[in-house]
């Protein structure tokens, strides 16, 4: 069984446990589609390969990856990749795929907390003809032709069967992120890492990075955030009193 | 902050990992197991995934290959958040070393690979009634018929006594020879003729186990010996020097673990109108254990160096002072804050009476706190006589 799974480095909202790093870390969703990924590891021979779009200091998600147990990690880095929307990251990463060509399973994330679209699987999965099932929280059972998964509902969630090879999106279930083990920290401070440049990949310039992008930022409101700030001032218990007031007041609690 | 020294990168990452078992999954559990006196089975898997059961087994028999350091790093470590939890290892480690010392290859390979990856627990059996630093005074004897030695007698006050697969016990095969009628065998749970006693109640680290061991016609084969014949009180006493910085290491975490609480409530608790760690007499008591510590972990960190590059032949002093002052240390260190939490210091609600409670047996076992000074005083006398 050969596993790739899709990793993205975020700037942080949330802290990863393990990372020195502290300004950037790894795509929660992307913690369960490794955890999902070393599961099938555990129950069946299976190589896993982690591929990260990123700069060059994405490496260390590769790295964190190896040391939670996978067996190769390929960085695709190069200038050219700046700026590129979902399409254009689908389709570098479509391209690193073609390359690795071996594989029976992709894993993804279900989204990312800054980009937010939740995409890139499917189109990837577009790209590379094969099917795909998104939100999943837990692979039932696999075997080397066939994958049965909870997939995630608004209320509830359904059992889904594909064939292989398919991509599978990967949200919040019986995933949550094991711990590293000293053998692989060591193993992954060791580990070489394959860097791929647009060259390598043998793409075309103009679908990749903002050239390859059908979509553009034209404006960014960044005082969204703002709009309902309200500080509290006081002590400790007299602010703990007007936070829950104001909960209550808004019906949040 | 802890001052730099210079660990390797393996060693690095052996306190990182052992770091993030602690706080994930020891700690919310650590009031629990104290509180149940209930052996931490589950956290023992945890070790086992993240590769901390065999530190300082060698390489070739599926060990990380870090020697004491590797100990005492990792015991260190996981005891600054729960001293007790971290012994079911350091007492493992107590019941390997004679295997690693004075087993033969076949002996390692049947027994060490097993305990590396936590499969298996260990325990070291040596300890009776009458016989507490007195070890030469043991009654449990091995009698010798063919190939076989059959063991009778009773251990008491065993660590993971029950609970571990693997004893090295000593037992006389020769009541003639004082010193040199000792033998240490490998004894695995379930073996005939070998049961346990009542496990023993506790002051402090209540999760790990301590129980007699209780040896009735056990017939044991005679390559489960260790070493010659004879020769078991050597091996004992070059486990202990070997393991002593084990327990100087659950000393120096417990300590740590209990300063760093006791900084953090000085700098919150007010009274008088400021927060207490304004107070010179809580800033001096501060400083003294901050000094203790740092004192105390160069001296265990320098004598682990200097057993794994195995340079000087006679360690027993240095093993001594250091088990010596960093388990008196602790006991200090553990007793100053709970000074500094008043009276929160004595609820169980917080950590440090139970730190105190854990700290206070690191000078009792392996040898008491007088038998170091003794240890420590031969090797004096000794050295100055050829002066
Ligand atoms: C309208 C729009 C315009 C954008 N324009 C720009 C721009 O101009 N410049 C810019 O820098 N960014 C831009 N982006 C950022 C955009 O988020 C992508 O670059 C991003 O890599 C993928 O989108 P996402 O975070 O929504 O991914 P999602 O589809 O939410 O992510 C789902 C999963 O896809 C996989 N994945 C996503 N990205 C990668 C990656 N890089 N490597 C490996 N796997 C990955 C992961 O498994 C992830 O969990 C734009 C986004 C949008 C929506
Ligand atoms: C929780 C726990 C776990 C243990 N685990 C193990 C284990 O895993 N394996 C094992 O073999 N043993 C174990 N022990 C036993 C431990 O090592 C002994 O309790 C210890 O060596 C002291 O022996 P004792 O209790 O018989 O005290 P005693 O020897 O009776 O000592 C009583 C007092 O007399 C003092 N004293 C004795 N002799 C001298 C002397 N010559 N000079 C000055 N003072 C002296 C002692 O310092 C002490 O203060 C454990 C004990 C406990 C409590």
């Amino acid at each position: 069984m050969n596993i790739i799974v899709c990793i993205k480095q975020i700037i942080n909202s949330i802290i990863n446990q393990e990372s020195n790093n502290k300004r950037y870390g790894l795509n929660p969703f992307d913690e369960y589609a490794l955890e999902e990924s070393l599961k099938v590891k555990d129950m069946l021979k299976a190589k896993i390969i982690v591929i990260t779009m990123g700069t060059p200091d994405a490496e260390f998600i590769l790295r964190y990856s190896i040391s939670k147990g996978v067996d190769e990690a390929i960085l695709l880095t190069d200038n050219a990749f700046k700026g590129s929307d979902t399409l254009a990251t689908a389709y570098t990463l479509f391209k690193a795929i073609k390359l690795i060509n071996n594989y029976n399973l992709i894993l993804c994330g279900k989204q990312s907390p800054n980009g937010n679209t939740g995409f890139v699987g499917p189109e990837l999965a577009e790209m590379l003809n094969i099917p795909h099932i998104t939100c999943v929280k837990r692979i039932k059972s696999i075997n080397n032709t066939v994958v049965i998964v909870d997939r995630l509902l608004d209320i509830g969630s359904e059992v889904l069967e594909s064939k292989l090879p398919v991509l599978l999106t990967i949200t919040k279930g019986d995933n949550i992120s094991r711990l590293v083990s000293v053998k692989g920290r060591i193993l992954a401070r060791k580990a070489s890492i394959k860097i791929w440049d647009m060259k390598f990949l043998n793409m075309e310039s103009n679908r990749t990075g903002s050239l390859g992008s059908n979509t553009h930022i034209s404006k960014k409101d960044e005082n969204n955030k703002q709009k309902n700030k309200e500080i509290f001032t006081g002590n400790a218990s007299s602010i703990a009193v007007k936070i829950v007031d104001k909960l209550l007041e808004n019906k949040i609690i | 902050m802890v001052m730099n020294y210079m660990l390797s990168e393996d060693e690095k990452a052996i306190i990182d990992i052992a770091h993030s078992v602690a706080i994930q999954k020891i700690k919310p559990l650590r009031k629990y197991y104290d509180e149940k006196e209930e052996f931490p089975y589950e956290i023992m898997k945890e070790f086992a995934k993240c590769d901390l059961c065999g530190t300082y087994i060698p390489k070739q028999y599926g060990g990380l290959g870090s020697g004491i350091m590797g100990l005492v790093l990792l015991i260190e470590e996981l005891c600054k958040v729960d001293g007790s939890i971290a012994l079911s290892i350091a007492a493992t480690a107590l019941g390997t070393l004679p295997i690693i010392l004075f087993g033969n290859d076949k002996q390692k390979t049947k027994y060490l690979p097993d305990i590396a990856s936590g499969k298996k627990l260990a325990a070291f059996g040596l300890t009776e009634a009458e016989a507490g630093s007195d070890v030469c005074n043991i009654k449990t004897v091995a009698t010798k018929t063919g190939d076989f030695y059959i063991i009778d007698g009773i251990k008491c006050f065993i660590t993971n006594g029950g609970d571990a697969q693997i004893y090295t016990v000593f037992a006389k095969t020769n009541f003639t020879k004082g010193a040199r009628g000792i033998s240490c065998f490998i004894i695995e749970k379930g073996q005939q003729g070998f049961h346990f006693g009542k496990k023993e109640k506790k002051m402090g680290i209540k999760s790990s186990s301590t129980r007699e061991l209780i040896f009735n016609k056990c017939k044991v084969h005679k390559d489960q010996r260790l070493g010659k014949e004879g020769y078991g009180l050597l091996i004992a006493q070059t486990t202990l020097n070997n393991s002593r910085p084990g327990v100087a290491a659950q000393a120096l975490g417990i300590a740590t673990g209990a300063f760093e609480e006791a900084i953090k409530y000085a700098r919150i608790r007010k009274q008088f109108g400021n927060s207490i760690i304004s107070f010179q007499a809580i800033q001096h008591m501060l400083a003294d254990m901050a000094t203790e510590i740092e004192a105390a972990r160069s001296l265990l960190y320098t004598c682990a160096r200097t057993i794994d590059s195995k340079i000087q032949k006679r360690i027993s002093k240095e093993s001594a002072m250091v088990k010596l002052f960093c388990s008196e240390m602790a006991v200090r260190v553990t007793l100053n804050s709970m000074q500094i939490l008043g009276g929160n210091g004595y609820l169980r609600d917080y950590p440090i009476e139970k730190m105190f409670r854990d700290a206070r047996i690191t000078t009792l076992y392996e040898g008491t706190s007088q038998i170091q000074k003794n240890e420590i005083a031969a090797n004096l006398i000794r050295e100055f006589s050829t002066k």
